[in-house]
Parts: structure tokens; C-alpha cells; sequence
């Protein structure tokens, strides 16, 4: 009895937190949902997984943290190419499946993932999963549960940086993506698996970044024609302050929360700096960050790009990356990734101390992994950019010793993948 | 051997399951081990008790066997289950086919047969209630079968609804079908053979680790390692600790570990106004910061299997208070290792505490008692038991049964070789895997070193294993460190069993010396020797008196299918002349200079300070660097002189002549040198700070030198690659050339040498005008050694190793059109043959035929000197009996020698092949002939060998007709 009051509790207790965090009306839905769920998903639940329906042997699954993006979606766009989609049935686990109606075609189906405005998942999702032959997806299918002994979970994952992780995870995977051999021991400690299940083949996503795509490259030409600016130089901090409790790491305390840039005045500097070198720096939000706050008309040659945006243009994040002139960093794995194209790279290094201490790399020396221009502060920074600007690249070396050592360099990554999975 | 361990869950907390991983880690070294759980497979997670990755985990998907749909039948076994549990009205011998059908179905039976013996596993362990199971399908399976109880008697049988309640009349039918069955403790034993008639065995479970740190005495805190549930007597302890805190105001407990009954403790706790003397951890994974901050451990369990928590605490040297309940009288020593209060008296138990806590000497003695006794538990001891228990129960072959005694002795004597022997009969070849081994696992150094780390940057090479000999993990520590990161590089310690078992399934052998005796290499295996120097002294059988000491490295590389040489001179004089190879050696000699001078055409100048500065050797880099690399002195080369007095006259001699604004002196002793010193302890003295330690790469060194000085050393041919200078310092000349000999008169070395230090003083004060008269030569040297170097050699060897690519500068040293004839006389005891064989040796000619002999008895005093005596144009390939065999061909060739007998023994035959194989590699003859009764001289009895004809003592003069 008393175990059935504390659910109830903490039903109540969630509900209201939505009502205090989103309104009255998600909180309406929120009950909805966990009405139904209670009265027929739950149960539906635990009988499919006790009796599992028939699996479904050419079935292939795909969930992304933010749906129908990154490596996921990299591998379905050239499964779809390649005409997979005859054999196989494809189908996608998305918020809103209305959105994707014109990626529809011939054995390609969207479901929705939860239900409506809710983070209650529903039977049909797990009915998928378990039918499932081949599965896809970028962070972890724990909710799943259970595995069947035919299935085939293959975390394509979402990129390995310099960052390690004290605290190790359990995900559910056969195999799992990494970019080379050197990330092996790290994310065997981290997932405490066997070094068999770690793939060094490289990220499906990689076909897109090192081909790029028209509309990427009218969006890119047309950000340079606005700003009347030469050189795209794209800036990609890791997130500081996140949203989300679990991943928040407070090592950088100023009032944009990005690095190298402490106030307003430094960043109209930079802005001005910018300008008259005809520089254009787009920064990249992360999605997990929080909206840094600016005024309009303010900034004209840094600008904000945020997930929406590229949704708009049907741009894929990795399509853009194509069209940057040079990449600036800090200790993020789409500084790894960038060393495929080959082009100046610049780490923002302002808080390596605090980090060290705080997480830790997955390097002894992350510094010599970091084959590029090591920026502590606005000079440095500024010297960066000139350097880009004048076409002065000293490190074509150092990056090639580095590509060796993380990557393990092919034509085709996702064919790759799949001819490793015999699909 | 393979190896199944079958439980429920292994991914998961708890005793039995930190044991049986424990016990895998250590077996897997030796056998296949797989682990077979009823788990999801994705609740695997290695890291919980540092699972080997070698271990293989079966994930069973129990849906197979069971059917779990409700049909009648599903009904009527689940109705029989819950009435026994409840009544125990099945519990009689009469019902025990309902029942076990019960438990387990028939038809699930007949599937895990099948499964089972489709593995093919030689043995198979299962845990707790599984045991039953077991025993049910044991007659029917292909594996021998092991129980292993986790728990003790009462735990099993006492507890209502878990693993054997009210199943007695089920054991007593199924238990005693298991090869063994085998239980914790001597008191379980007792009571399975007194309560139920079943035959059990002892096996004491062994400690997880082991720790250096030890506890703090003076600590005043107590400590519980528990799980929260009823059997661990939690509530006893907050009685208990209540009571005590009347009595003390000072002491704390620390609860570490989680689990069910947590809120109820915890209130517990508060009502009984301790809660600010309790400290709840939950749960931790760094355990050990709580052992070693307390100074007494605390269990009031109800009762316990063989609980590991005592034996952790033990190694961290806690006494243990703990009830007087099951095998606890076995484990705790009362007043010795702790206190055993009666069971569930709290007073009593509060009375111990109080008494441990209020005396410190006694805490102290306590202590120390159990760091002493926490020896008894020691993992190596409980594997060889095991690995014991698996012999005995693989081999009731008749003649193992008959030769019982000899055979563990024989095992027990030869560890090495016996090992060695079973791996090469039982074990597959793995590909793709290539083993290192420079100098006999002093590091990862030379040629070795070179060709690994050239392989390792290859992309081509990616999926290869590398397997590292390494004999001194802590000497070695920042290379292995920097490797360690990479799962495809493995360390393994020399003349272990490990390293018996790398060295005989690894497809691929590089070694710069030679592997020991006991090493046979396979056909399908692949062997180079790179060897480590171009010759200057003498070497190989060159050597007075070298004979026996120099066969193993001759076997050594008549086995190898591939040796490096520096050109043509080396070729000849190391491996034609001194070793003997000339027409007899069928592998490829790779004249494409030593894989290690790759270095020189590289500049890591900046790199290799930075090591040496990690070795505390502080370099400047402005400075030139003035390297003294003598050569080992003495008679033998396992006892070399370790006088410093010598080296630190010439560190003076130096220090008095240089400019020391300009330049710097470090020594790198010769390695045998450092690694006796080490032994022995021998002090480096003053100036430690300057030598360079052995485990260091020399070429690494020498590539950073400005000026060598050297000595009998073949070290300055690689230098010559430098063009920088070098001096010869030889103070003791006439008696070295008179132990060792050189092949290279001092007139004709590529630098002045001096005879004394003030002459090499003299050279110091200037050195370019010094060696200006020696350019000619040292040009002359260089292009007759240094050839085939400029940075490839690696590259060149790989490709035809690993690739099969045709060498570019391949020499064959089989071509000859002598008669090869291979001559075999016993120990020379046979009187009137041994006439015949001097005879024979008399009136061959040397130059039509080509003689190798092999030599036996060389421990015989009289046949050593015989042997020593012969001429030097026979070969010699001593057959020592340090040979690899496993126990039983020891045993068996030992009868058979003995014996009336001339038929060789079934047994012996691949024994006898193998040895022949080791000791002429690939060699082919065309004669043989055998000067002694025909028996002892195996291979050819052993019909292995091919050969034209057999000659004897009474028909060889034909022979000399041939």
C-alpha cells in the first residue's frame, strides 16, 4: 500500500513541476499522458516484453538525441541514396512525426517517440525496438531494457573529444563508433566493455563534412555576402552552463559564458576587429547551452547559429562544416573531426587549468593533440584570425601526425560501417 | 584447457560474483575460460570487478530453453514448486523425478545437453543452486563437472525458499553425479558428509588484492562493509554500538554499502540518538580509503559463506570482531586476528569492541596477526589448487593413474617445460600476433623496439597484437605506460607460465638473443632474429671453451625462418663461422641492416632528453654530449665484474681534460652489467645522476652523442652512421683478447685508441686533430657495415616478414655441394662404437663433407671434455635434457630409456619429432650416421627424419665411397 501512495506522490509531484516549469497547459498534457500510459501502455509494456512479437529480420531503427540529425541521419540520407530502402524497411523514432512527411518514401516510415508533448514513451516505440534487426541511434537505448539475442544495437554515438569521463556509463550497445584506435582504452574504461565492441571506423558523419552540399554552400556564400566578408570562420565552444543538471560544468564565469571573450567591450572589439579584416565568426551554440543574451544590429560580423537555423535551411550542422575557412575549438571532439579537412584549427585554452582538474583528458598530454594555434587570450586570438586571413598555415605537420594517430582515413565512412555490419 | 563457469549473474554486486571473476582473471591467463549468465548482454560492464578482457561471457537467453507460456504443464511445475517450498511434500526419494522435473523440465534438459556438449568444453563450474542442475545433465555430458558452493551449509540448506531448501532428498541423488562437489570450508564438508552422505571438497577462496598500504591503529574508527539486508545483522550492530557509546565518547563507525533495508537503519540509527557516531557511506568504489582509515572491522552477520570482506580486511591488517556463526572459527583466530562473541549476543559483542577499542597495544599485535595471517589467502595458491583439481580430473588415462606419483613430481620439478610443451601440443597458433623479446626482457629496447614501433605506426599493421617480454615491470615504466593505453599491446612478465604460453601459440617471434631451452617454435610459426650488433669480439663458438653455453642461441637460429645482419662481414663471421650456419641454415638471412639505425635518420634529439631527464638524468642541450659505453667484463657472462673503480677513474680522466662549458659525460654500463648490479644491489656511487639505465634504447643514445668512447664493444658500428668521432679506450687489451679475442686488430678500428687515460686524455684535450688520421678508415667501415642503413630497414623487414614480399638483399647459406651428414655417438660410453667414431672422424674429409654432430651427457665431465676436444670444422647441437615435454613424456621417455624395450612408445613420437625439430631447425642431411646402440638415438627411431640411409658402427666406412 504504502509503495503504491509514494508513486502516486511522485506522479503528483512531476506533474506539478511541469506545471510550475511550462504552464498549465503542458501540464494538462502531462496528465494525459500518464493516464493512458497507465491504463494501456504500461501493460502493453511488460507484455511485449515478457512475449516479444515476431522480429521483423529486415527492420532497421533509428533514433538522434535531436531528431533526424548527425550520424543518424548521415547513414539514413545514404541508405536512402544507395536504394537500401528497397530491402530494408527503415524506420525513424521522432518527437513529431508530421514534420518529416516529405522524407517519406518507399519502406520509410517516421513513429512518434513519446507521447505528444510529453516525455512518457509510448508501447509503440518499445514494439519497434523490439522487432527491431538492426538498431541506430547516437547516445544511449537503455530505455529498451532488454535485448534479443539476433538484435544488432550499434551506438553510432556522438563524437569523442579530449574531454574524459571520471564517471563511467552503462549503454546498451553491440558496437559502438569511434574515430580511431587511441580512443579505445578510454571509452573501454568509460562503457566497461570489451575493446571488441569499440569500432574505429569513423562517423557516417564524415561523408557529409568532407563532401559538403549545394544548399550548404549557397547558406555559407549567402552569410559571407550579408557581412561583406572573405573568410568563414566557424567557433564551436563546448557547452559551459547547460540545462540540463547532470552535465553542467561551471569552469568559465563570464558574462557570455564563451571563452577568450570576458565582457561587451572585448567582444565589439573582436566584432570591429573583424570587420575590417573582412572576417565572418559564426559561432555555433551547443545545443545543451543556454541562450547568451545580446541586443539586435549590435554584432555584424560574429553571428549566432542555432539548431533552428540549419533546420530551416535544411542544412545538415556537418554539410556546414564544409564551408568553414578554419575552425575554432576548445576540447570538443568536432576539433578531431575537423582534422579530416585538413584546414587551421585554433583552441580556445583559457580555462585548461580548471578542466584538468575538474575532468580530466582523455590524453596524457591533450596539448599535443591539439595541432593548431593554442589561444589564451584576445591577442592571440586576434593573431589567429590574421593568420587565417593571410593564408599563413604553420601546422600542416603537427595536424597530418595527429590524423594518424585519431583517425583511420577512408574514401567512404559509411559504406564502411555498413560493410563491417555485412548490411 | 576450456573452461566454463556457469552462474546466474556475473555483472552484477555480490561475493560469489567478485570470487568467480577473480578465479577467471587468473585461469584465463593459462586457459580459455568462458563465463556463462542467464544476464541480458548488456549488462555487462567489466569495469565492476576488473574483468579480464580475455574472458569470453556467454549471455544465455533462458526463452531458449524454457517455455514460459502457461500451459498445464507450466501450471502443474509451477504448482509443485510452491507446495514443496511451502510443505515439503516432495522432499523423498521416491518423488525426486517430479520434483527435478520440476525445477528442471526434461525437455530443457535435453536442450542443455545438447548446448553444452556442442561447446566442447573440458570442464565445466557452476555456482550455488545451479550445482543441481549440473548434476542432472553430468552423466550425459562430454565435460567433466565441478559444483561449487558459495555459501555454507545452513546458508544453503536452512534458508526458507532460496537455492536448496527442502530439496535434501534431490542432492543426495543428483549432487554426488558431479565430478566434484565443492564447498568452503572443512566444517561444511563435515556436515554434507554427516547430514546427507555426499562426498565434498575443500577450496578456500581467495583474497581480491593486494594492497602495500596498511591500516592505521591509532585510527579510532570501527568499520562495516555490508549489504543492507536482515542476513548481515545490521540491527544487531546499532544495538551493539549503542551500548558501547554509554561506555566511549570518542569512537565513530563507517557503514559503507547500500541496499534494501537502508531507511530502516538509518531511522534506526536516529532513534537510538547514535546517528552522529554512525557514518553512512552507501556505496563506494574506492573502498580501501575507509580500510585504511579505521583501525577494527566489524561483521555481525547472521551467517556467512566465507565472507571476502574479512580477508580485505585482513590484507589491510583490521582485526575482525565478528558471532561466533558458521566457518567464522576457521577464518578469525579468537584473540589472535580478533574476537568471536557468542552468536547474536550484543553485549557480549559490545564488550569486544569496547575491549579492542580501549587497548591499543593489543590492536597493534591484532593487527599484525592479520596482516600474517591474510598470507593464507593468497590468489596464486588457490589457482594452483584449482589447476590441480583440473588435472586430476582431465587425466584418469591409464598410464596417468600408474604413474600418478612420478608425473605431479615431474610437473611440480619442470614447471617451465612441461608448460611449454602443453601449449605447443594443445593450443592453436593465434594469428596476427607477434611477440618481442630484446635481451631476455630487459626492456623494450633494440632491434625489437625498432620494429615495433615501426609496425605500430602503420596503418597497415592496425590489427595486429603485439605481445611485450618484459622481465622488470617496475624498470620499465614509462615505456609501458605510454603502450599501456593501446588494447593491442600486452606485457608479459619473462618465465612465467604466461610467457610460456605467449611464446608458444604467438605466430610471429622477434628476439635479439635467443628464447630459452624449453622454446620449440612450430612450423606454423614465424621467427627472426635480429641479433644486436654487428661482431668485434669473438662470439658463438668462437668463444674458448663456449661449447654448451652457445648451443641454445645455434638452435636458436637454425630455428629462425629469418636473421637480420648488418652485410656481408657479419653474415660471415657471425653467423657462417662462429655459429656455424654455412650450408646447414634453410632460412633467409635479410642482409638490410639492423632495424634499430632507423633512428639515426631521424631527429628526436629534444625527445630522447626528455627521457633521460624522466631517468633523472639532466642533460643541456647546449652542450655536446660525450657517451662511455663499455662492454661487459669478466668470465661468465650471468656473473659480469661490477668494479666501479675502473669507470669512475675514466669519469675523472675525462672531467680533467674537457671543457665542461662545452661538454658532458654520461655512461651507459653494458646491460648485464646494470641488471647484475641491480640484483646485488650494487651502489652506482657519486655520480649516479650520469648512468643511463639498460632499459633505455641505445641507439636512441647514440643518436644524440656528440663523441663515443668505447671499448670492445661492437656499439661504434652503429655510431659510424653518425659521422661523429669516436676513441677506443682499451686499458686492459692483453687480457681481454686473451678471455674473449677479437676479430679486428686495433690498428684497423675507425678511431685512435688509447692504451691508458693519460694517452685518452691526451685524445680528449683535442679531439678533432686526434681522430683526423682515422678518417680514411672510419669511411672504409662505414661502407662496408653501414651499407644497407638509411632509415628503411625496418620498412624492408617487415615487408618481407609479415607481407611475404621478396627481400631485397636476401642471402642462402644451404647452397653446398658437400655431403651433409648428421652424426649422432651417444656420451662416448659405448667403448668399442666410440673407437669406430674416432676412427671415422680420422678418415673423413672435411672438405667433401659437412659433419654435425649431436653432442649428449655434456653435464658427464669425461664426454664435456670429449666434446671439447673435437675438432672445430664439426658442428656441435647439444642436446641438454632442460628439453620442453609435457609431465607424461617425461615420465614415459625416462621408462623407455630404462627399458628392455626397442619399440618407441606411442606417446614419445611427436615428442621425439619435436625435439628433433628444435634442436636442427629446418636443416636437411643426407646421411646419417650412428655410433652407438640405435635406441637412444631417438629421431631416427622416431622414423621422423629423411634421409638417404642410416649408417651404423659396422657399415660407415661406405661412407667414404659416397
Amino acid at each position: 500500500m504504502s509503495r503504491l501512495t509514494g508513486k502516486a506522490k511522485k506522479i503528483f509531484g512531476n506533474i506539478k513541476k511541469v506545471q510550475r516549469e511550462k504552464g498549465t497547459k503542458a501540464m494538462m498534457w502531462e496528465l494525459w499522458s500518464t493516464v493512458t500510459y497507465v491504463l494501456y501502455d504500461k501493460k502493453k509494456i511488460r507484455y511485449i516484453k515478457k512475449f516479444p512479437p515476431k522480429m521483423v529480420e529486415n527492420r532497421i531503427l533509428f533514433e538522434t538525441n535531436d531528431d533526424f540529425t548527425d550520424n543518424g541521419r548521415a547513414l539514413f540520407d545514404y541508405l536512402v541514396k544507395q536504394g537500401y530502402n528497397k530491402k530494408y524497411e527503415i524506420v525513424w523514432l521522432v518527437h513529431e512525426p508530421g514534420k518529416y512527411k516529405k522524407y517519406e518514401t518507399e519502406n520509410v516510415k517516421f513513429v512518434r517517440n513519446f507521447k505528444k508533448n510529453s516525455s512518457i514513451r509510448r508501447a509503440e516505440a518499445y514494439r519497434y525496438a523490439l522487432t527491431s534487426k538492426y538498431i541506430f541511434y547516437t547516445q544511449a537505448f537503455n530505455w529498451i531494457g532488454m535485448s534479443r539475442k539476433n538484435q544488432l544495437f550499434v551506438d553510432l554515438w556522438h563524437g569523442c573529444g579530449y574531454k574524459a569521463n571520471k564517471k563511467n556509463r552503462k549503454v546498451f550497445f553491440d558496437y559502438c563508433l569511434i574515430p580511431g584506435d587511441i580512443f579505445i582504452k578510454t571509452k573501454m574504461e568509460f562503457f566497461g566493455c570489451t575493446s571488441k565492441k569499440l569500432l574505429p571506423l569513423g562517423y557516417p558523419r564524415y561523408d557529409l563534412m568532407l563532401k559538403g552540399s549545394s544548399r550548404a554552400a549557397e547558406y555559407s556564400k549567402k552569410l559571407l555576402e550579408e557581412t561583406d566578408s572573405k573568410k568563414l570562420i566557424l567557433w564551436m565552444p563546448t557547452y559551459r552552463h547547460a540545462s540540463s543538471e547532470r552535465l553542467n560544468e561551471e569552469t568559465l564565469n563570464n558574462e557570455f559564458n564563451i571563452p577568450i571573450i570576458d565582457d561587451k567591450q572585448k567582444l565589439l572589439e573582436l566584432n570591429t576587429f573583424c570587420r575590417e579584416n573582412k572576417i565572418l565568426i559564426v559561432i555555433k551554440k551547443h545545443y545543451l547551452q543556454i541562450p547568451y543574451d545580446f541586443g539586435d544590429n549590435v554584432l555584424t560580423n560574429i553571428i549566432y547559429l542555432e539548431n533552428r537555423d540549419l533546420e530551416r535551411e535544411d542544412v545538415q550542422l556537418y554539410e556546414f562544416i564544409h564551408y568553414a575557412d578554419a575552425l575554432v575549438s576548445d576540447y570538443s571532439s568536432v576539433a578531431i573531426d575537423y582534422l579530416l579537412l585538413d584546414r587551421p584549427l585554433g583552441f580556445t585554452l583559457d580555462d585548461y587549468k580548471e578542466y584538468t582538474e575538474s575532468r580530466g583528458w582523455v590524453f596524457e598530454n591533450p596539448l599535443e593533440y591539439m595541432p593548431g594555434s593554442h589561444i589564451y587570450n584576445m591577442d592571440e586570438f586576434e593573431q589567429f584570425l590574421l593568420d587565417v586571413k593571410n593564408e599563413k598555415d604553420s601546422y600542416i605537420e603537427e595536424r597530418a601526425k595527429v590524423r594518424v594517430q585519431t583517425h583511420n582515413v577512408c574514401e567512404n565512412y559509411c559504406q564502411r560501417v555498413l560493410d563491417y555490419l555485412k548490411l | 584447457m576450456k573452461i566454463c563457469i556457469w552462474c546466474t549473474k556475473i555483472f552484477d554486486l555480490g561475493g560469489t560474483k567478485r570470487v568467480v571473476t577473480l578465479l577467471a582473471n587468473e585461469l584465463v591467463k593459462e586457459h580459455d575460460v568462458t563465463i556463462m549468465v542467464y544476464e541480458d548482454r548488456f549488462k555487462e560492464d567489466r569495469n565492476m570487478y576488473h574483468m579480464s578482457e580475455d574472458i569470453k561471457v556467454d549471455f544465455i537467453d533462458n526463452d531458449f530453453f524454457v517455455n514460459r507460456h502457461h500451459t498445464p504443464a507450466f501450471c502443474w511445475r509451477y504448482l509443485v514448486r510452491k507446495l514443496n517450498n511451502k510443505w515439503g511434500i516432495f522432499n523423498r526419494e521416491k518423488l525426486n523425478s517430479v520434483l527435478a522435473d520440476a525445477i528442471f523440465p526434461k525437455k530443457t534438459q535435453d536442450k542443455w545437453v545438447e548446448y553444452l556438449n556442442e561447446q566442447d568444453y573440458d570442464i565445466i563450474i557452476t555456482t550455488a543452486s545451479l550445482s543441481l542442475r549440473l548434476g542432472m545433465l553430468a552423466p550425459r555430458l562430454k565435460a567433466k563437472t565441478i559444483g561449487w558452493q558459495h555459501n555454507c551449509f545452513d546458508g544453503y540448506l536452512k534458508v526458507p525458499n532460496v537455492v536448496f531448501w527442502k530439496q535434501e532428498a534431490l542432492l543426495q541423488e543428483y549432487l554426488p553425479k558431479l565430478d566434484r562437489y565443492i564447498v568452503l570450508s572443512d566444517y561444511d564438508k563435515r556436515d554434507y558428509k554427516k547430514i546427507l552422505g555426499i562426498v565434498t571438497e575443500v577450496k578456500i577462496n581467495p583474497r581480491s588484492f593486494v594492497s602495500e598500504k596498511k591500516c592505521d591503529p591509532e585510527a579510532k574508527r570501527f568499520l562495516m562493509a555490508t549489504r543492507f539486508v536482515y542476513a548481515k545483522g545490521l540491527d544487531l550492530m546499532m544495538e551493539a554500538f549503542e551500548k558501547f557509546c554509554r561506555e566511549d565518547d570518542e569512537w565513530q563507525l563507517d557503514i559503507i554499502g547500500s541496499g534494501d533495508l537502508w531507511n530502516e537503519i538509518v531511522a534506526d540509527a536516529k532513534r537510538r540518538h547514535i546517528e552522529d557516531r554512525v557514518n553512512f557511506v552507501g556505496y563506494t568504489n574506492e573502498p580501501e580509503k575507509y580500510y585504511l582509515n579505521s583501525s577494527v572491522f566489524l561483521l555481525p552477520s547472521r551467517w556467512e559463506g566465507w565472507p571476502m570482506v574479512i580477508m580485505e580486511a585482513f590484507e589491510f591488517g583490521l582485526p575482525v570482531i565478528a558471532f561466533h556463526t558458521g566457518a567464522m572459527d576457521l577464518i578469525i583466530d579468537d584473540r589472535k586476528t580478533g574476537f568471536l562473541p557468542e552468536a547474536f549476543d550484543v553485549d557480549k559483542f559490545a564488550q569486544a569492541m569496547l575491549k579492542l577499542a580501549h587497548d591499543d597495544e593489543l590492536r597493534r599485535k591484532m593487527s599484525r596477526n592479520a596482516i600474517w595471517k591474510s598470507e593464507d589467502f593468497a590468489i596464486e595458491k588457490a589457482v594452483s589448487e584449482w589447476n590441480h583439481l583440473f588435472e586430476e580430473l582431465m587425466r584418469r588415462g591409464e598410464f596417468y593413474e600408474q604413474n600418478k606419483k612420478a608425473i605431479l613430481q615431474c610437473r611440480y620439478k619442470y614447471q617451465m617445460r612441461t608448460t611449454c610443451a602443453e601449449y605447443v601440443k594443445e593450443y592453436p597458433v593465434e594469428e596476427k600476433t607477434i611477440l618481442y623479446e630484446a635481451f631476455g626482457g630487459r626492456g623494450m629496447i633494440c632491434n625489437p623496439y625498432a620494429i615495433f614501433k615501426y609496425l605500430m605506426s602503420k596503418e597497415m599493421y592496425r590489427d595486429y597484437k603485439h605481445i611485450w617480454i618484459i622481465d622488470d615491470y617496475l624498470d620499465n615504466g614509462e615505456e609501458i605506460e605510454k603502450y599501456k593505453k593501446y588494447p593491442n599491446v600486452k606485457f608479459v612478465k619473462y618465465k612465467s607460465k604466461e610467457y610460456c604460453k605467449a611464446i608458444s601459440t604467438a605466430k610471429y617471434l622477434i628476439n635479439n638473443v635467443s628464447f630459452p631451452s624449453y622454446f620449440a617454435k612450430r612450423k606454423e610459426q614465424v621467427y627472426l632474429n635480429t641479433w644486436h650488433g654487428t661482431p668485434f669480439k669473438y662470439m658463438g663458438f668462437d668463444i674458448q671453451g663456449a661449447g654448451v653455453a652457445q648451443g641454445n642461441t645455434a638452435e636458436n637460429l637454425l630455428n629462425a625462418d629469418y636473421i637480420v645482419s648488418s652485410g656481408s662481414y657479419m653474415t660471415k663471421t657471425a653467423y657462417e663461422n662462429s655459429y656455424k650456419l654455412k650450408n646447414i641454415y634453410e632460412g633467409v638471412v635479410l642482409e638490410e641492416g639492423f632495424p634499430r639505425n632507423d633512428a639515426f635518420f631521424r631527429n628526436n634529439r629534444e625527445e630522447t632528453l626528455g627521457k633521460l631527464h624522466r631517468c633523472g638524468i639532466n642533460l643541456e642541450n647546449d652542450k655536446k654530449i660525450i657517451l662511455y659505453a663499455p662492454t661487459w667484463r669478466g668470465e661468465k657472462y650471468s656473473t659480469p665484474e661490477t668494479e666501479m673503480e675502473t669507470i669512475y677513474e675514466l669519469i675523472r680522466t675525462v672531467r680533467e681534460n674537457i671543457d665542461s662549458a662545452k661538454y658532458q659525460l654520461i655512461i651507459k654500463l653494458h646491460q648485464i652489467v646494470y641488471y647484475h648490479m641491480k640484483e646485488y644491489q650494487v651502489e652506482t656511487g657519486s655520480e649516479y645522476n650520469i648512468f643511463v639505465p639498460a632499459t633505455m634504447d641505445t641507439n636512441e643514445l647514440l643518436a644524440i652523442t656528440d663523441v663515443l668512447i668505447s671499448d670492445y664493444s661492437s656499439i661504434f658500428y652503429d655510431f659510424l652512421n653518425t659521422d661523429r668521432s669516436v676513441l677506443f679506450y682499451h686499458p686492459d687489451k692483453d687480457d681481454f683478447e686473451h678471455n674473449r679475442g677479437l676479430y679486428f686488430e686495433e690498428e684497423n678500428l675507425p678511431g685512435p685508441v688509447a692504451a691508458d687515460k693519460e694517452t685518452l686524455g691526451g685524445f680528449l684535450q683535442n679531439i678533432s686533430s686526434a681522430v683526423e688520421p682515422y678518417q680514411e678508415r672510419y669511411r672504409q667501415i662505414k661502407s662496408q657495415n653501414c651499407l644497407w642503413d638509411d632509415g628503411h630497414a625496418c620498412e624492408r623487414i617487415a615487408a618481407a616478414v609479415f607481407e611475404g614480399a621478396k627481400p631485397e638483399n636476401p642471402v642462402f647459406l644451404n647452397k653446398t655441394s658437400k655431403i651433409k651428414i648428421l652424426v649422432y655417438a651417444g656420451n662416448f660410453e659405448n667403448t668399442d662404437q666410440a673407437g669406430e667414431f674416432d676412427e671415422f672422424l680420422k678418415s673423413v674429409d672435411m672438405e667433401r663433407f659437412d659433419i654435425t654432430l649431436i653432442g649428449t651427457g655434456a653435464e658427464n665431465e669425461k664426454t664435456a671434455q670429449k666434446l671439447e676436444e673435437l675438432s672445430k670444422k664439426i658442428r656441435v647441437l647439444y642436446w641438454k635434457p632442460s628439453y620442453p615435454a609435457t609431465d607424461e613424456e617425461y615420465v614415459c621417455h625416462d621408462r623407455f630409456m630404462k627399458s628392455e624395450s626397442q619399440d618407441v612408445p606411442e606417446m614419445l613420437e611427436d615428442f621425439y619429432s619435436r625435439e628433433f625439430g628444435r634442436l636442427t631447425g629446418k636443416s636437411q642431411f643426407n646421411y646419417v650416421a650412428v655410433f652407438t646402440e640405435r635406441k637412444e638415438f631417438f629421431p631416427v627411431m622416431s622414423k621422423k627424419i629423411q634421409v638417404k640411409r642410416i649408417f651404423t658402427g659396422d657399415n660407415w666406412r661406405e661412407i667414404l665411397k659416397l
